[in-house]
């Protein structure tokens, strides 16, 4: 295979995954019956619900982003830079709401704060009426999607943290504190990943189903979901989707205008070491503080979720109704995270050699698609490939598969980019001048000097996949479904134990194939 | 015909010109050495020599054929017969000092007797014999120097472009290989072009020095032309 086509292979996928269906979408939102109409649009915005969605999602987005870089910036700074104790896994902890499905975070506090929650058994039904009240809507579904998304904040804070040459800081400490050279040196230089940061959370909130759902807070995504799945009404789903995907273009571009050179700063990234900050009296209160913060929030709801789950029948039931949906969901994850690894690493490797001129609007594409709501990807992917033709795609896994490469390959391909600039150019190019061919230079050069951030991109894409509710619950053939969507159906009306047990089994699930990953990229890297 | 012709080539890098109307002659068995400080655009002629690069404006002829012209590479980096010995030697680090040599030939459709037969010839032009089953990562900086040259020169190539392959070596080392280096190449008898920023090494292994700054040539003469420009180079400054 030669370069040329792989390209174009790549262009293919995400325009058969991604920018196809979107499109398709738009189109069949403005033509109606045989002419141009806008009659979805008129109807959708002369409705005092489209706007009171508008603002519930507004509200959700914005709230969350607002806590989670508040909390999420200094987290990333005290873990990233300081002698804290225990950092690494502090951060592994805290990062773990992020690779479950978030419904499952929204149930863990559920059986804490519901009316016969924790809460309930601990102090009485008088307060855990108030907290039972003020978890449904907009306060619990912030709080819960907080604690998921928070760790992108802290996690690309860490990440941008790792990019700064020590030097720059060393020069300012000869003449200020620490804390000054944070506030005027390295906060300033990490500005850009953090209103990345900032700019994910908000959409990844706003594209949220399975919480607003859960929590009984009406936004646009579940309005989508409603739209499609009890009314099936495609051209009112794909108008509801519309103004999410609008949103989220219109941000997309304020980042890419704004912080374009951001990839050229991880690029510059110095490894001549890095300058960390000695707490010293603070050292042990803070971390006090960090390992309360982390137990709260990640410790105890997932023990909560064990206990509640603690029944002798539980995991009996739980495998007698799931086990077929958990074998199907593990075959999907491995498939989609190799697919995914495939597309994203070659897509990665173009962009990272901004060799052909549409890189950049491929990378611009992947990052739209990774931003927009499942729900959407869901509706465009069922619009476009729901047709006779095409039933080998609609009506088997292939369309789960699709919606997956649409939507988180650019995890992959950034994964990719970050490993690649860390191997010299002269390494292939010294493959090139020697007559070796792309493949074979792709395949025995840069493939096995990339393996560790290989494995790292398919664990992500195998947790990804995983966890996904969005797409797979809108796109799921009859007989197909996943764990995810099986569990969500199920907490409509099964036992809270039944429900318990199959949120552990997901989490645990998480859990193993992250310390398995671990420990092969430990392996790897030691080699 | 000149067995290397760079006619006006310039090159740019977004809106800074890395190399201004580069025009250049290099014959057949010479030792060019491209002299100058950092940044005046020493590598950027060599990758362009390789095909590593297109020239903004300009033409640059191999062996008599248009290889580059005005944005195109015309001849492809694996045509062009050329080995490279990069600044950071580019050594693959997950194959052996064997498996870097027999990668390059395997390239070539070099058949397996031929391809054991040239890497332990080569290995032992080298002085690296004993280190075939050893990964690049376990050898000092001079033995990896050698695998470089080594990896560079068992394709046989016509042209061999060095980017100061030495410039992280101690003195005694550095002086050793130099004199390895022209062993070779009196031996083998491959064009040699050399960038450094070193002077004595460029006298010592120059037959011709090309100096460079800002992108531009500068001089093009012996080493004693050099020497010469250098002290009036000297002199103007101090005047000024």
């Amino acid at each position: 295979m030669g370069k040329r086509l792989a390209f174009w292979l790549v262009v293919a996928v995400l325009s058969a995954a991604g920018l196809l269906p979107i499109l398709y979408m738009l189109w069949r939102s403005v033509w109606i019956d045989g002419h141009l109409s806008l009659s979805y649009y008129i109807s959708l915005l002369s409705s005092d619900r489209t706007w009171a969605l508008l603002a519930h999602s507004i509200a959700l987005a914005t709230l969350t982003t607002i806590s989670s870089t508040l909390i999420g910036i200094p987290l990333g700074i005290l873990l990233a830079k300081t002698d804290l104790p225990f950092r690494k896994a502090l951060a592994v902890t805290l990062t773990l709401p992020l690779l479950i499905p978030p419904y499952i975070n929204a149930l863990s506090w559920f059986y804490i704060l519901g009316r016969d929650g924790v809460i309930a058994k601990l102090v009485g039904s008088a307060v855990s009426n108030i907290t039972s009240e003020l978890y449904f809507g907009l306060g619990g579904s912030t709080f819960v999607l907080t604690i998921t998304f928070m760790p992108v904040v802290m996690l690309l804070t860490m990440a941008y943290l790792g990019t700064i040459n020590p030097e720059l800081e060393e020069v300012g400490r000869l003449f200020s504190r620490w804390t000054t050279v944070l506030a005027r040196i390295t906060v300033p230089m990490i500005l850009p990943g953090i209103s990345l940061a900032a700019m994910l959370v908000f959409l990844l909130a706003m594209g949220e189903f399975g919480v607003p759902s859960f929590l009984r807070y009406d936004v646009f995504p579940v309005e989508s979901f409603t739209q499609f799945s009890a009314f099936y009404n495609f051209g009112a789903a794909t108008a509801a989707a519309v103004p999410l995907a609008v949103i989220t273009a219109i941000l997309i571009s304020l980042e890419w205008i704004f912080a374009r050179e951001r990839t050229y700063r991880l690029k510059t990234a110095s490894d001549s070491g890095f300058l960390r900050i000695e707490l010293k009296r603070w050292r042990h209160p803070i971390f006090i503080v960090i390992l309360i913060f982390a137990f709260t929030t990640v410790i105890f709801p997932l023990t909560v979720l064990v206990t509640r789950s603690m029944t002798p029948n539980a995991y009996r039931e739980a495998l007698s109704i799931a086990h077929d949906s958990l074998l199907r969901s593990i075959v999907y994850a491995i498939i989609g995270a190799t697919l995914l690894v495939g597309i994203g690493f070659l897509l990665g490797y173009f962009i990272h050699k901004r060799e052909f001129s549409l890189w950049r609007a491929l990378d611009l594409l992947s990052i739209f698609l990774f931003a927009l709501p499942g729900t959407v990807i869901g509706v465009g992917l069922i619009g476009l490939w729901n047709r006779p033709s095409t039933d080998l795609i609609y009506t088997t896994p292939v369309i789960i598969l699709m919606g997956y490469l649409a939507k988180y390959t650019a995890l992959t391909s950034r994964i990719t980019v970050s490993t690649l600039v860390q191997i010299p150019p002269s390494m292939e190019e010294s493959a090139r001048l020697a007559g070796v061919s792309w493949l074979n230079r792709i395949m025995q050069v840069v493939v096995p000097l990339s393996k560790p951030g290989i494995l790292v991109a398919w664990i992500v894409g195998f947790i990804f996949c995983l966890r996904d509710l969005g797409i797979t619950i809108m796109v799921y053939p009859p007989g197909h479904d996943t764990f995810t969507v099986r569990t969500f159906t199920l907490m409509a009306n099964g036992s809270p134990q039944l429900i318990a047990a199959l949120s552990v089994m997901m989490v645990a699930a998480v859990i193993i194939v992250m310390g398995t990953g671990w420990a092969a990229v430990h392996i790897l890297r030691r080699k | 015909m000149a067995f290397i012709e760079l006619k006006n080539v310039s090159k740019r890098y977004g809106k800074r010109l890395a190399v201004v109307d580069f025009t250049l002659h290099i014959d057949e068995g010479e030792r060019v050495v491209l002299l100058g400080p950092s940044g005046c655009g020493k590598t950027t002629v060599l990758r362009l020599m390789a095909g590593l690069m297109a020239p903004y404006s300009g033409s640059i002829y191999l062996y008599g054929e248009l290889a580059s012209t005005d944005g195109k590479v015309l001849m492809q980096p694996e045509s062009r017969h050329i080995g490279m010995v990069f600044q950071d030697l580019a050594l693959w680090p997950h194959l052996t000092v064997k498996g870097n040599l027999e990668f390059v030939l395997k390239a070539k459709g070099v058949p397996r007797s031929e391809r054991e037969r040239r890497i332990s010839e080569m290995l032992s032009l080298v002085s690296m014999e004993e280190f075939a089953y050893v990964k690049p990562t376990r050898l000092s900086g001079g033995q990896q120097q050698r695998v470089a040259l080594a990896r560079a020169l068992i394709s046989h190539p016509r042209i061999l472009l060095m980017d100061e392959p030495l410039s992280n070596l101690d003195f005694e080392l550095n002086l050793r290989l130099r004199r390895q280096i022209i062993r070779l190449q009196n031996r083998i008898g491959f064009t040699l072009i050399y960038v450094t920023h070193d002077r004595e090494e460029a006298y010592d292994i120059g037959t011709r020095i090309v100096i460079m700054r800002n992108g531009r040539i500068a001089m093009v003469g012996s080493a004693d032309d050099a020497e010469a420009y250098f002290s009036r180079l000297y002199s103007e400054i101090d005047d000024a």
